[in-house]
């Protein structure tokens, strides 16, 4: 028989082009052009479901890894009608986002395939995720995410549709993130047609396999209503409450098609899967078949999992077994009910309002201790302290008022976790007012900040329970409040040794949010008393016992000050990544993200690049940061400043001075309306003016900003800025050829440096660099070399003989060595300044340092001279 | 195929080490071999695929330039998919090609890239619950137009064999698709599609866009 010749197969697919490109090249080491996709460069095939098929691939344009599904194409009639509502849909999932949901970033057709873009997770599959033994509290936590991350879904007019295990990515940061929103729509009525009566006996897998049309959803976890086309947002509940009973009992409670097309749907009755009657009630109402009968929305939901997946892990240790019904689930959490009572409601109780701190006398009080300090500065704290006391105190008596009139009764736990939270917050409003009351300068001068970072009363809303049973942790509790006020005013030292006095006691309670919360408020004393090495550790600590147990906040604000001390403290870009993408986990898991956090997060993301040497994207986000700051109101101001002159820095150091002027302008603005003008805070905006002005060499200008920092700096008592305007008017002398002048500044700002800072300081030794500058300047060239040999022995030891400022004091020796016609000794130096750097890129530097050697060794001095620096 | 060398030509050249006329004839054949794969086995046709074509490598020498290259390719694919099947089937020590179908086996047979019609993914359903004897039989004489003599070369097997498997798959296919309650006007003209295996290559062809 001869061979019968097959006629021409269709084309290739896209999918089949993928698998062959990389068949070749495995095959012949082909090095093939990567296989695109709209513009993006396939790199893997992932995996392939019933709506198409997913790759990793790279986006080029932004150089990062993405993961796109190509969808299938069903040659359906209205095949127009649903890519036009598929895109529709993704733009819909592209304005959405929300930590719990995969981002949509982009989605286009290709060669008539509708493919779709979205954020690339690593991470494992839910399903995958469930079978492992997890800990009880972290699978609720997972679910609570995932609930969010629906409820904001059907928030922006979103229904999945096909809510299942698959469909829900854990990423390996622990974040659970829900895919493929809105993709399935509508099912074939071919599935309804041939739903078998009665599959309540055949697995879910075998019938997935035998019933046609399939393909198009996952008839296990589907809402009955589906059965007949229909499907909204309570749809997606359902199947939600399916996959949450399955996860907690290991099998789903019954098969929703058993009650497809019911006319007189019953609901099934249900074991307690958690043991929590909330959270069982919960799950069970999601589970109606009668839509109408489930949850108004995913909310309830989403709370009752956030106050089961917070409770303490003993009250999961009391339920015997994984068949606690629902009746055991109930004794078991009223008895770990953690206040008695018998105790008088809070909402009746008048010693529980606010009236009970902030009372007329206590007002006269910080009037009085703010007045007292007889600074300029203070005086126009005043009235700004009291009236951000006042507003705080009334948006607290809001607070407290709408928790009670909207729990009726009020017996509800997470109704009890907003009372002690907001009792928490009047014990740090107490603490604060009896700090000012008795203010020094140092609390003055941070008087209106730390009002503004008083935690707000708003938080307190979406307090969840946490039955605290031991006193003696909420008595530790209260005592931090204490530290935390006076690290909040300034003095550090006191908060230090308060902080520390506490550390006994919490390694007794071995309680691990104290412990975080504690490890937290001393590394930020540490971070600010610039003691890099005991702030890291104790921020680390705070960052992961955060994260372990159940405290994100605190472990963002950790990761946020860790990536701050590696970009600032360290130099090391690659370490302040990493925490900036620690503290980004954390933020994504705190409940109720604050805009100042999320600011926060912008900011340091900012100086990370900037460290980086990214000016550009540092300011994209340094931007960012303002504007959220600034959507922030009143609490966003300290943040604000801080980030302009983040802003001012970057622009200084990128060159464009023009910029720099503009944010440390915004600076003093800010300072003049919000802290008052004679702040120190203003003082440190016009020395910015200042190195803005010598920057456009406009040394007259720069004088006049630096003076009036100065002044500001002087009256305001703030010694180290004093320093600071000192050391900038010398410069400005310098470059006005005032050499004379500067010297008397350049000392002054040394003798506060080695009063402040001790003598073996790199402040001092910039402090002295100055000072030669001087003598140099002066053409005093034997005490310029004092100096610097000074300066020098001090750069060596604490950055090393590579150290930036190692080297430019090194070149400032040979200069000086060579003007006292050593040219022998300077000849030395500059070659072993070039030893040091072999073998590394050249800078600016090592430039300047090879120019003067070949000069020298050619016996001509070099033509231009300078100053340094 | 005009202006083409044949399969024979570049085996000869790629025999005497030219890569690119190996990298023509996986061209040339990739695409059979995936989608004989990817109706059966998924996700894992990727892989399959290459083991196909691995092994080919390593036979080269060993391959007859007088002979058709594809059914030869499909023969190393029938052994690849059967040590798949057995490693995937549950009971491993009883997986045999003459009784077990893919569908026996577990594996999600999946409609390949694009949702086909509904009749074109009840014959793929019907086909993948016959014994993989029959069901390689049957598509390779009717999808991809090999001869009898093809099949048999590919499975090792006697014509006669090839004939008995033919019409027993055909008539066991038909049980399969009154099982699956396909409606009877549907079936037969299934069934007469595949007969003309022309109008099967183009309705029920491998799954493409």
């Amino acid at each position: 028989m001869s061979s019968r010749a097959p006629s021409p197969l269709p084309p290739l697919a896209c999918e089949e082009i993928c698998a062959l490109d990389q068949l070749r090249r495995r095959l012949f080491g082909l090095d093939l052009p990567a296989t695109t996709i709209g513009r993006y460069e396939i790199v893997e095939r992932i995996g392939s479901g019933g709506m198409g098929t997913v790759y990793v691939a790279r986006d080029p344009r932004l150089d990062r890894r993405v993961a796109l599904k190509l969808l299938r194409v069903s040659p359906s009639i209205d095949a127009e009608a649903t890519r036009r509502r598929m895109r529709r849909e993704a733009h819909a999932l592209a304005r959405l986002t929300h930590p719990n949901v995969v981002a949509a970033l982009d989605v286009g057709v290709h060669e008539g395939r509708t493919y779709l873009v979205m954020e690339h997770v690593d991470g494992v599959h839910l399903d995958a995720f469930f079978t492992r033994s997890l800990p009880r509290r972290e699978l609720l936590r997972v679910f609570a995410d995932i609930a969010e991350g629906l409820l904001a879904a059907h928030g922006a007019g979103l229904v999945h549709r096909d809510f299942k295990p698959s469909n829900v990515i854990v990423g390996h940061d622990g974040c659970a993130r829900v895919l493929d929103f809105g993709l399935v729509r509508k099912l074939d009525t071919e599935v309804h047609a041939s739903r078998p009566a009665g599959v309540l006996g055949r697995s879910a897998g075998l019938s997935r396999l035998t019933q046609p049309g399939t393909v198009l959803g996952t008839p296990a976890y589907m809402a009955p209503e589906q059965w007949s086309g229909h499907a909204d947002a309570r749809s997606d509940q359902f199947s939600f409450c399916l996959t949450l009973y399955q996860a907690l009992r290991g099998e789903l409670p019954f098969d929703p098609r058993s009650f497809a097309g019911n006319d007189a749907p019953s609901p099934p009755t249900l074991e307690g899967p958690s043991g929590v009657a909330r959270l069982d009630h919960a799950i069970g109402r999601g589970l109606a078949i009668d839509p109408d009968a489930r949850h108004e929305s995913m909310a309830e939901v989403a709370t009752a999992l956030h106050a089961a997946a917070t409770a303490r892990g003993r009250r999961w240790l009391a339920i015997s077994g994984a068949g606690a019904a629902v009746g055991i689930g109930v004794a078991v959490a009223s008895v770990l009910m953690p206040v008695g009572r018998d105790s008088p409601s809070p909402c009746t109780d008048d010693d529980a309002t606010v009236v009970s701190v902030w009372t007329p006398e206590r007002r006269a009080a910080v009037s009085r201790g703010l007045l007292d300090v007889a600074r300029p500065f203070a005086v126009e704290a005043e009235p700004r302290v009291l009236e951000g006391l006042d507003a705080y105190a009334q948006v607290w008596a809001n607070v407290r008022e709408q928790a009670c009139r909207s729990a009726a009764p009020p017996t509800d736990e997470d109704f009890d976790a907003t009372m002690l939270c907001l009792d928490t917050r009047r014990r740090e409003l107490a603490g604060l007012i009896d700090a000012l009351a008795v203010a020094d300068q140092d609390t003055a001068s941070h008087a209106v900040q730390a009002v503004a970072a008083l935690p707000s009363p708003r938080r307190c809303r979406d307090a969840t329970h946490q039955p605290s049973d031991a006193q003696a942790i909420a008595a530790v509790r209260a005592r931090l409040i204490e530290v935390a006020t006076l690290s909040r005013v300034g003095r550090k030292q006191a908060a230090l040794e308060a902080a520390t006095s506490l550390e006994p006691r919490v390694e007794q309670l071995g309680d691990g949010l104290l412990r975080a919360a504690v490890d937290h408020e001393i590394g930020t004393i540490h971070l600010v008393l610039q003691d890099a090495e005991r702030a890291e550790v104790r921020l680390r600590r705070a960052y992961f016992g955060g994260m372990e147990h159940g405290d994100p906040k605190t472990a963002f604000d950790a990761a946020a000050k860790l990536a701050g001390l590696h970009a600032y403290n360290r130099s090391d870009a690659e370490a302040a990544q990493l925490w900036v993408e620690h503290a980004t986990t954390a933020l994504s898991r705190t409940a109720a993200p604050q805009t100042v956090d999320e600011a926060m997060l912008e900011r340091v993301k900012g100086f990370t690049l900037a460290q980086r040497g990214d000016a550009t994207a540092a300011l994209v986000h340094v931007e960012r940061a303002l504007s959220l700051y600034a959507a922030a109101g009143q609490a966003g101001v300290p943040g604000t400043l801080r980030t302009l002159r983040d802003a001012g820095m970057l622009h200084t150091m990128g060159g464009d001075y023009e910029a720099a002027a503009s944010a440390y302008a915004r600076a003093l603005a800010l300072t003049e309306d919000s802290l008052g003008p004679h702040h120190p805070s203003a003082g440190r905006a016009h020395i910015g003016l200042g190195y803005a002005d010598l920057g456009r060499t406009n040394a007259k200008d720069a004088l006049a900003q630096f003076r009036k920092a100065h002044q500001i700096l002087t009256d305001a008592g703030d010694d180290l800025g004093v320093a600071a305007a000192a050391d900038g008017l010398a410069l400005a002398l310098l470059h006005a050829d005032r050499a004379q002048e500067a010297g008397a500044y350049a000392r002054a700002a040394v003798e506060i440096a080695r009063r402040i800072h001790g003598p073996e300081h790199p402040e001092f030794a910039r402090a002295l660099g100055r000072v030669a500058d001087v003598h140099f300047a002066l053409a005093e060239y034997q005490p310029a070399r004092e100096a610097h040999s000074t300066a020098f022995r001090i750069f060596s030891t604490s950055q090393g003989p590579g150290g930036a400022e190692t080297l430019t004091c090194a070149l400032a020796l040979a200069r000086t060595e060579q003007a006292l016609g050593e040219s022998e000794a300077s000849i030395a130096r500059l070659e072993s300044l070039l030893k040091v750097r072999e073998g590394q890129p050249r800078n600016a530097r090592t430039r300047q340092a090879r120019t003067m050697l070949e000069s020298l060794r050619e016996g001509v001095a070099p033509t231009t001279g300078s100053q340094g620096h | 195929m005009a202006g083409e060398a044949d399969d024979a030509a570049l085996l000869v050249r790629w025999r005497e080490g030219d890569t690119a006329a190996a990298d023509q004839l996986v061209q040339r054949h990739f695409a059979a071999i995936y989608r004989f794969f990817a109706a059966k086995v998924g996700d894992a046709a990727d892989e399959l695929t290459q083991r196909v074509f691995l092994s080919c490598i390593e036979a080269r020498d060993r391959i007859d330039p007088s002979r058709p290259l594809r059914p030869y390719l499909f023969g190393i694919a029938r052994n690849t998919l059967l040590k798949h099947l057995r490693q995937h089937y549950t009971d491993r020590g009883r997986f045999a090609p003459d009784q077990t179908s893919i569908h026996d086996a577990g594996l999600r047979a999946g409609p390949g890239v694009v949702t086909v019609r509904e009749e074109q993914r009840a014959l793929h359903m019907g086909l993948a619950r016959l014994p993989v004897d029959l069901q390689f039989t049957l598509e390779m004489y009717y999808w991809w137009g090999l001869s009898i003599g093809e099949i048999a070369q590919a499975t090792e097997v006697p014509i006669g064999t090839v004939k008995s498997r033919l019409s027993r798959g055909r008539t066991a296919l038909r049980e399969q698709l009154e099982q699956l309650e396909i409606d009877p006007a549907k079936r037969e003209r299934l069934m007469l599609a595949a007969d003309e295996f022309t109008a099967v290559q183009r309705d029920v062809g491998p799954p493409a866009q």
